[in-house]
């Protein structure tokens, strides 16, 4: 077998590897028996039904919300931290570059039993909910933010904002009119990261929900305690085809592939 | 008047010294070429220029002003930088039209003189064109657009030419200098290549760690070198002691002469097309080149042949 051959097996195993288990969910979504058969018996529409009832729709719809703040707080942070920790050499950087990328490394699952225990001792009880997962869901997200941000910042052609200066603009003006046009596909590539992070998560967000005030992952979650019922599939493949839409979205406004894969107009 | 005018300019960072204490004249309307290996601090001089980091010491004028506290946006200097640093989210015509926007030039008069920018570079029909859509040869005379543009009351050129091949380079050096004189604009050039200095240049300072060695008229610093690294760097010289003699300035003989004469043996001739080469071995124990026209009536020596090493007084340099 010629190498190209091979490759082409792999890379059509890894395919099936990824792809397989979402293609049978969305095939059990529409089983017509009420177990999770595959394949599936008949044809029928009804869990999809039940699946865009409000017991569902109400958590996707709380966990968009949420992932947009997220994503828009996260990176409305990470434009001066990225700036700070990929331009200056200050007292306690180390420090801060660990603290921003420390939820990286660190289990969500962590954060977020410190995070309850940190609303609970504070007395902030009543914040539980949407504002504690908020709170949880920028820190977790902010790593992905302020990586693209900081990272769109050393690939910026060296001296345009030295040319910027010297033809007359300050540094305010030189900023918006040179540095951030050409980091704008950064800044959009860490806002979507962070929203499929926020998005995706169910480890912090266990800790931190209220009765009407839970992501559909741990909705699910707590769902799959009665079984994997047909209806969990058709919520799945809702769930998974959300952010799917976004990213594409946004990357055919933006040109976010450009970013992804490093193809950056360089001169 | 000077137009640019250094006035004991001094960088360090920490221990180091980038540059160490310049005076230096730019007249109104000169090409002035600061000239050195990498490492000399003539880059760092034209960024102390520009204003892109303040000097440790000294003073800076603009047209008589001192400019050494304004950040470079206020300083009235235009910049081609060696990378060209284009903004390439802009097109070319935008390029140029930057420093008019933020001049608030208005609109009329900005595509106006974008136009006559373009047309003076001989870009004009490509104004549309992003920077990743033109050579880089184009993209060095949107840089120069964009940097006249403004008209600057000093123009800086920070190795310009050295990211083009050998022919657009050569024929770029003869462009940029006769658009300069056409515009009679003050300019600072910074280069390594002493070929660049000699053809583009009014005036040459030729720098060696954070100094100044030498200004003079490329004639001076070729013909009459200030000091033994002047005469190293610019061209090739035979050293003996204090004295230096350029190659094509000596000649081989079958005698000794009038002037400075050494007897030797040739090593090695090189046929060079034009000239050639004869490397020596002289009976001090110095080795020492000449450089021969090739003319048909001249004689030939071969290796082993035993000669004179001769040249005529007016043709030995002192060194300090």
């Amino acid at each position: 077998m010629s190498p190209w051959a091979a490759l082409r097996v792999v890379v059509i195993g890894i395919y099936i590897f990824m792809l397989g288990p979402i293609l049978i969910t969305a095939a059990v979504s529409f089983n017509a028996s009420n177990r999770s058969q595959f394949p599936p018996r008949g044809f029928s529409l009804q869990w999809w039904e039940r699946a865009l009832s409000a017991e569902w729709v109400d958590p996707l719809w709380f966990s968009f919300k949420l992932g947009c703040a997220a994503a828009v707080i996260s990176t409305l942070l990470a434009l001066p931290l990225a700036f700070a920790l990929a331009r200056y050499r200050f007292p306690g950087r180390a420090a801060m570059v660990a603290l921003t990328l420390g939820p990286l490394m660190l289990p969500a699952l962590v954060t977020g039993v410190g995070l309850l225990q940190l609303f609970q001792y504070a007395g902030w009880r009543e914040q539980i909910g949407f504002t504690a997962l908020l709170v949880g869901h920028v820190v977790i997200c902010l790593p992905f933010a302020v990586r693209t941000v900081a990272i769109s910042l050393h690939a910026l052609p060296p001296n345009v904002e030295l040319a910027a200066a010297s033809l007359g603009a300050s540094r305010a003006r030189a900023l918006w009119h040179v540095v951030f046009p050409l980091i704008k596909s950064g800044i959009v590539a860490g806002a979507v990261f962070a929203f499929v992070h926020s998005f995706t998560d169910v480890n912090l967000s266990l800790f931190l929900v209220r009765p009407g005030e839970q992501p559909i992952t741990v909705k699910i979650l707590g769902f799959l305690e009665f079984g994997f019922a047909p209806t969990l599939a058709a919520v799945s493949v809702i769930t998974l085809l959300l952010p799917l839409v976004l990213v594409a979205v946004v990357e055919r406004i933006t040109g976010l592939g450009d970013f992804i894969y490093g193809e950056r107009e360089r001169v | 008047m000077s137009e640019l005018k250094l006035a004991g300019i001094e960088k360090r960072y920490g221990q180091s010294v980038a540059v160490a204490g310049i005076d230096l004249d730019v007249r109104d309307g000169e090409f002035m070429t600061l000239l050195g290996p990498s490492g000399c601090g003539k880059t760092t001089t034209l960024g102390l220029i520009a204003g892109f980091f303040p000097p440790s010491a000294g003073e800076i004028y603009v047209k008589g002003k001192p400019v050494a506290g304004l950040p470079p946006f206020r300083r009235d200097i235009g910049v081609v930088f060696q990378d060209y640093a284009l903004f390439p989210h802009m097109t070319a015509a935008e390029n140029v039209a930057f420093g008019l926007r933020m001049r608030k030039v208005s609109a009329a008069e900005t595509s106006q003189r974008v136009r006559e920018a373009l047309e003076l570079v001989q870009l004009s029909g490509l104004g549309e064109r992003r920077p990743l859509e033109l050579s880089g040869g184009q993209r060095q005379r949107v840089a120069l657009a964009r940097a006249l543009v403004i008209r600057p009351a000093v123009l800086l050129l920070d190795e310009p030419l050295s990211n083009l091949d050998l022919k657009l380079r050569e024929e770029m050096r003869v462009e940029i200098a006769s658009l300069q004189r056409r515009l009679g604009i003050t300019t600072v050039f910074v280069t390594h290549d002493q070929g660049e200095a000699l053809v583009m240049s009014d005036r040459v300072a030729v720098m060696n760690a954070g100094r100044i060695e030498q200004v003079g008229t490329p004639a001076d610093i070729y013909e009459r070198p200030a000091t033994r690294f002047v005469a190293e760097f610019i061209g090739r010289m035979n050293f003996f002691g204090t004295i230096a003699i350029r190659p094509e300035r000596a000649r081989l003989a079958s005698s000794a002469g009038d002037g400075f004469s050494r007897r030797g043996t040739v090593k090695q001739v090189l046929y060079l097309g034009a000239t050639l080469e004869y490397h020596l071995n002289l009976e001090s124990g110095e080795r020492a080149i000449v450089e021969a026209p090739n003319d048909a009536h001249a004689p030939r020596y071969a290796a082993g042949d035993a000669v004179w090493f001769t040249a005529p007084r007016e043709s030995c340099y002192e060194l300090k």
